[in-house]
């Protein structure tokens, strides 16, 4: 259905290999806050997402997700500008296809997608170590249940995310814009490796969402 | 008096009714449409598209503009809150996006959906509903008319699109597009000026 998004959906399906390390951390001064950027409670947020490829050449969809910090679920709905949905998923311990139209239907995309959002728009689950990077930065670390290190590196002027699979090679960078008293205005998710590619998204709303989620919405009927 | 109540609220159905009958006269049979159509040779409006999807407290809103010039041009432009064109002409539709502060072709990307909506409206505003190779029309009452998928692929991603059609001969108010019982699209035009002369630039590569 959309040739030029072809590509990111196989880079996104099959999950690039990183090349940078993870870093030791040295002693911690004063503990960083580690999650003021990311929100709480439950919101719809809708982005542009602005995919650029490997070969320079871009793409422009619209995302909606509800989230929620409380259960850490989230429901993704990936659309054209015109309204058309390409993809609808949910994870709530487990990914639930409810829509998915060619090639956003490949095995293994909305998994990478749903992962995607969620490291860029929910904090890290668990209690971090704190410490200073070689630059001498506070570092809050999450330790992930699946090898994963998730390293948060606050900041005024911005905050990152680096992220290191279980062999400590960083997978995903994510540069987040704050803005005062909301969520990120901008986003830029940076996947690592040869097959990497880069996502874009800019804020175009954020409002509390009501507490029935759609996670627990049947599936409907996969397309034709 | 009691009495006298219903009689006068079935008389009001009715003068309603035939109101409704008469301002929308032009829109009785597709042989009507067609001639109403026959005498717009542009149309300009704004356009608000609402996106409604059972996840969403509140439907994604979207704001552009709509040009048309008989017979086969076309310039639909999204302007809030993502900047995004499409252009027909010459039967060719192409997409651009923002980037930067301007738009840039977007390379590769084949809306085959949006596409074959163009190809369909370029249908209704000749009021050649009929001619669909997509789609069957129904014209309703009241001026709706009523567009099914001919066949089972394309309602997999539209199961129906319903036309609202305006008190101005030639004029389309509304559009529908169902893609699912609780996941819809509804656009609603506004500001529509008929029949001006458009400046050719508009369907012209904007990059």
């Amino acid at each position: 259905m959309i040739r030029g998004w072809c590509l990111l959906v196989l880079l996104l399906a099959a999950g690039p290999a990183g090349c940078a390390h993870l870093p030791c951390l040295g002693p911690a001064g004063e503990a960083p806050e580690c999650r003021t950027i990311f929100l709480q409670g439950r919101w719809q947020v809708a982005h542009a997402i602005e995919a650029v490829y490997p070969d320079g050449s871009r793409g422009l969809l619209v995302g909606v997700t509800v989230l929620s910090s409380v259960d850490r679920t989230l429901d993704c709905t990936l659309m054209t500008v015109e309204g058309f949905v390409l993809l609808d998923a949910s994870e709530a311990g487990a990914v639930t296809i409810r829509r998915a139209v060619p090639p956003f239907d490949r095995p293994g995309f909305a998994a990478g997608l749903l992962a995607d959002v969620r490291l860029a728009l929910l904090a890290p689950p668990g209690t971090p170590r704190i410490g200073r990077d070689r630059q001498g930065r506070p570092v809050c670390r999450y330790p992930g249940p699946d090898g994963r290190t998730t390293d948060l590196l606050p900041g005024a002027q911005g905050w990152r995310l680096e992220q290191y699979d279980e062999r400590g090679r960083r997978r995903r960078t994510v540069a987040l814009e704050p803005v005062a008293g909301g969520p990120p205005g901008r986003i830029r998710l940076q996947a690592h490796g040869p097959a990497g590619y880069r996502l874009d998204l800019r804020l175009l709303s954020a409002v509390p969402a009501p507490l029935e989620t759609a996670t627990a919405l049947p599936p409907r009927e996969k397309p034709q | 008096m009691r009495r006298a109540a219903p009689a006068i609220n079935a008389a009001t159905r009715l003068l309603v009714l035939l109101a409704a009958a008469g301002l929308l006269g032009w829109a009785d049979s597709w042989q009507a449409l067609r001639a109403a159509a026959a005498r717009v040779t542009s149309i300009q409006a704004a356009f608000v598209q609402e996106k409604h999807l059972p996840i969403l407290a509140q439907p994604l809103v979207s704001e552009g503009l709509f040009v048309f010039q008989r017979p086969d041009r076309m310039r639909w432009e999204y302007r809030h809150p993502v900047r995004s064109l499409l252009l027909l002409a010459e039967g060719r539709v192409q997409r651009y996006v923002q980037a930067g502060d301007g738009l840039a072709p977007e390379r590769g990307a084949g809306l085959q959906a949006m596409d074959m909506i163009l190809a369909e409206m370029r249908l209704w505003l000749s009021g050649d509903f009929e001619r669909s190779p997509a789609f069957a029309a129904r014209l309703d009452p009241a001026g709706r008319v009523v567009l099914t998928p001919r066949d089972g692929a394309l309602a997999g991603f539209i199961q129906r699109i319903e036309l609202e059609l305006d008190e101005r001969p030639g004029v389309i108010e509304a559009v529908t597009i169902y893609e699912g019982p609780d996941s819809f699209t509804r656009i609603r035009f506004s500001g529509v000026r008929l029949n001006q002369p458009l400046d050719p630039s508009l369907f012209g590569d904007p990059s």
